[in-house]
């Protein structure tokens, strides 16, 4: 069975409890603060606030944000 | 499986990680409007970077070092001078000591030895062993050439399973296995019940003690005394002459039996302690000194300072096998010899110390008499200070069952 992402060419955003955030299939990053992290991805733009963040590794594939995660919106471009 | 899979992924991280610090990686210090830019184009060439973190206006992170170069031409296009703020892995290490040949090359034997290490058994563990003592075990394994040193790829554990369980038959199950540089074998002994004192095949029971019977049960005998009755030691409680007397009132025949009863005796022992109130006791003088000492098979060597062994000090041996980490054990063990002169004191007690020892003995006392024949019914314990002495008078009510067996003697029952 293939992936609905794959079908449907979405991001996949996995939130483990309110510290870690991972992105796949993303574009790239709009804004980067300790404080707020902006990723543009296909359809959306993401808006992560929280405090220390802190991108863990940033590959082409995927990338992982930890931190004091407070506040998560997601915006139509 | 859940776990199985954590353990692959932190195996695939490690893997990672090390191929990472062989070939080396910096920590890149960015500053500049066009730092999110920058993380893009990044993203765009596939160049991996970790570990990104805002300080104020500028940007850590870390990179490869082989993509470090890749970057050139962004660094160029954005306008940023980016400041290498550390350097990390194998290629840097490598040219630190480039001047310090000996130094690596002497790395590089130890990382050899280590490797020759890891190739034989340096511990032997037994585990789970109570009536067979370590020492005993280890005799046997020596015997069939199973010793610390051996090579590991000599030890074959199924071949020393077998070899135990039939040395011993009263070990139930063996359990070899290498973890390491160590072999550790778990037995677990029969808890078969101990065979009994072989018994005579005729007898009389006698009393123990002196004593008042409390009760008496008679499986198998004449009974010769009923509860309440006062015997003393050595008479015949239950004796295995069973007499057959006919209609007539006459004896017609006499068997010779084992007795087999279930008899009490109640009796009183009377129990007595001094003890001086005045006594020496250590007092330790000076702080503790240590001796560490490297042991090899029966050699010895001893690390820096020699300890000065006098007449009036504790030494206490501490030994142990060394091991790099988990179940890796090298052929050395490490021995601590600690030190502490001490010099004799007098010291009074007070009553209560004085009368707490006496407490203490008394209590060593019963325990020492208890078994699983006798048990203590009662016991009462007094004392008073003489002088420099405090004396204890007390007694001990015990309830004994009777197993001690003579001759049979025909014993005139008629009167």
């Amino acid at each position: 069975m293939i992936p609905q992402e794959v079908i449907t060419n979405s991001s996949v955003v996995t939130i483990i409890g309110n510290n870690c955030i991972t992105f796949e299939n993303y574009k790239g990053i709009l804004e980067y603060d300790s404080n707020k992290l902006i990723v543009q991805t296909k359809k959306n733009k993401i808006t992560i606030l929280g405090e220390k963040l802190c991108i863990q590794y940033f590959y082409d594939y995927e990338m992982r944000v930890s931190g004091k995660i407070c506040e998560i919106s997601i915006q139509k471009v | 499986m859940h776990r199985i899979i954590i353990i692959l992924r932190f195996g695939c991280f490690m893997k990672k990680s090390l191929w990472i610090w062989l070939n080396g990686y910096i920590e890149l210090l960015i500053s500049g409007n066009q730092k999110e830019r920058f993380l893009n184009l990044c993203k765009n060439k596939s160049i991996n970077i970790w570990n990104i973190r805002k300080d104020e206006d500028n940007i850590y992170c870390y990179i490869k070092s082989k993509d470090y170069f890749k970057l050139k031409p962004v660094f160029r296009k954005l306008r940023i001078v980016p400041k290498i703020m550390n350097k990390y892995g194998f290629p840097y290490l490598k040219f630190k000591y480039r001047r310090r040949k000996p130094f690596l090359i002497g790395v590089g034997i130890g990382f050899v030895l280590m490797y020759i290490c890891s190739l034989y058994v340096w511990n032997i563990t037994i585990e789970g062993e109570s009536r067979h003592t370590d020492v005993e075990l280890t005799e046997y394994l020596e015997s069939i050439n199973i010793c610390e040193g051996i090579k590991i790829k000599d030890v074959i554990c199924n071949d020393i399973e077998r070899s135990i369980r039939k040395e011993y038959s009263d070990i139930g199950w063996v359990s070899a296995q290498i973890v390491g540089t160590r072999l550790i074998i778990s037995i677990k002994e029969n808890t078969l019940i101990p065979e009994k004192e072989k018994l005579p095949e005729t007898g009389s029971l006698v009393a123990c003690n002196n004593g008042e019977i409390v009760s008496i049960i008679t499986r198998n005998g004449t009974p010769l005394v009923k509860a309440g009755d006062v015997v003393n030691k050595g008479d015949v409680l239950v004796s295995g002459l069973i007499t057959i007397y006919d209609d007539a009132g006459e004896v017609k025949a006499k068997h010779k039996c084992l007795a087999d009863a279930d008899i009490y005796i109640k009796y009183t022992l009377k129990y007595e302690d001094t003890i001086p109130l005045k006594n020496e006791i250590k007092e330790y003088i000076g702080k503790e000194k240590k001796k560490y000492s490297i042991i090899y098979k029966k050699d010895k060597i001893n690390l820096f300072n020699s300890v000065e062994y006098s007449d009036n000090c504790d030494i206490i041996l501490k030994s142990c096998s060394l091991n790099i980490w988990g179940d890796f054990y090298l052929p050395f063990d490490i021995e601590v010899t600690s030190l502490r002169k001490y010099k004799m004191v007098e010291k009074v007690y007070t009553e209560e110390e004085a009368s707490n020892k006496c407490i203490d003995n008394f209590n060593i006392y019963l325990d020492s008499i208890k078994n699983e024949y006798v048990n203590v019914e009662d016991s009462y314990i007094d004392y008073k200070i003489y002088g420099n002495f405090l004396k204890a008078a007390g007694s001990v009510t015990l309830i004994e069952k009777v197993t001690a067996y003579d001759d049979i003697y025909e014993i005139n029952t008629e009167n």
